[in-house]
């Protein structure tokens, strides 16, 4: 059937505008992707062996925001110290140096590394430890 | 123009019927005595179970047998808004409902567990039972001030309008009215800080001694 040509314009057109917006998203996509790859750490900084993505999970899970000050979490606790850069602090609680072990062992047993502490025993298994710590790192 | 007019044929015959169905629901459910008067208290919910001669208040958790003609009886012009249920008007400021399934329905400020009857009346019984607290844990709570606004029955007994009842604080799934899971990282700095964590929360702040904290703090957990 022969169309005429106002109605071949406005084919013309139509799929004109399909192909754009299918590029539109195809590129809208791809960058949100790239763009979310290359800002979140992925990859846990030297000496940490736990998932920071995971324990980033985790930190809503144990509720750490009710007491302390973290990244894009909703409530602003400010019953212990801000751990927006505690991945640049030279000490843990005043007492341990900032390193991997401690703070691991931090996370799981404040209460018989510094008796008397506010910060309580939150029952954190090991690798739950490990992946928080990997994550509190990350905090620069 | 024909598609727009049979849809909106077509939603309002939905509408009726759903409403009919639910009508019918509620009509055909057996009926129970459990009457529960919903109290909007400042930022938090009180919640009286009455069943006969049986009375219990709790707080911020409300439970519901499943299929059941229940009377809810509430403050204020509307009715809570339960999912799957309506509210079949009886009188001023009460109504009936049935809940259809088990369920848990996470509303941000007033969770609901609907149970099988069996479930409900267990967690009831469990409800109207006062408290097993330690002889020290309960001077704590008498002498450091939270007796001042709360109520755990066995411990203190004048009911509270101030505050939640704490009886059964831990067998509740969230704390503060605000859909915070019930776990000790959030109780804790919920306790010492209650604004730091819901920033229209009326409960003033205590920064106790550590110590005395997690006194507190294994209290309210222990508190099933």
């Amino acid at each position: 059937m022969e169309l005429h040509p106002h109605e071949q314009l406005t084919i013309g057109c139509f799929r004109a505008f399909v192909t754009l917006s299918a590029m539109c998203v195809l590129l809208g996509s791809g960058a949100l992707f790239f763009a979310w790859r290359y800002t979140t750490p992925h990859d846990p900084p030297p000496g940490y062996l736990g998932s920071p993505q995971r324990g980033e999970m985790l930190v809503s899970r144990y509720g750490c925001a009710a007491c302390h000050v973290m990244p894009g979490e909703a409530p602003r606790g400010l019953v212990g110290p801000p751990l927006s850069h505690f991945g640049s602090r030279s000490y843990i609680a005043g007492l341990f140096p900032n390193q991997p072990i401690d703070l691991q062992q931090w996370l799981q047993h404040p209460q018989s590394m510094k008796p008397g502490t506010a910060m309580p025993n939150l029952g954190m298994s090991e690798r739950d430890a490990r992946d928080v710590a990997a994550y509190l790192a990350t905090l620069k | 123009m024909v598609v727009a007019s049979c849809a909106v044929v077509v939603a309002g015959v939905l509408s009726i019927g759903l409403d009919v169905h639910a009508m019918w629901t509620v009509r055909s459910a057996p009926s129970s005595d459990l009457e529960i008067r919903i109290i909007r208290r400042g930022d938090w919910w009180q919640l009286d179970y009455a069943r006969g001669p049986l009375f219990v208040t709790s707080a911020n958790e409300l439970h519901l047998p499943a299929a059941e003609r229940v009377t809810l009886a509430y403050s204020g012009k509307t009715p809570l808004r339960i999912p799957n249920t309506i509210c079949l008007p009886r009188g001023a400021n009460r109504c009936v409902v049935v809940a259809a399934v088990p369920a848990r329905f996470l509303r941000r400020d007033l969770p609901i567990v609907v149970q099988s009857r069996a479930d409900f009346d267990r967690w009831l019984a469990n409800e109207v039972r006062p408290a097993n607290v330690s002889p020290i844990a309960a001077s704590m709570f008498r002498n450091d001030g939270c007796a001042y606004c709360h109520v755990i029955r066995g411990v203190v007994n004048e009911p509270s309008t101030v505050a939640p009842d704490l009886t059964h604080f831990a067998s509740r799934a969230t704390i503060a009215a605000s859909g915070l899971p019930n776990r000790r990282g959030q109780l804790t700095g919920w306790v010492v800080h209650s604004r730091g964590v819901k920033p229209k929360s009326e409960m003033p702040d205590n920064a106790m001694r550590p110590a005395a904290l997690h006194a507190v703090v294994s209290l309210l957990e222990s508190l099933h």
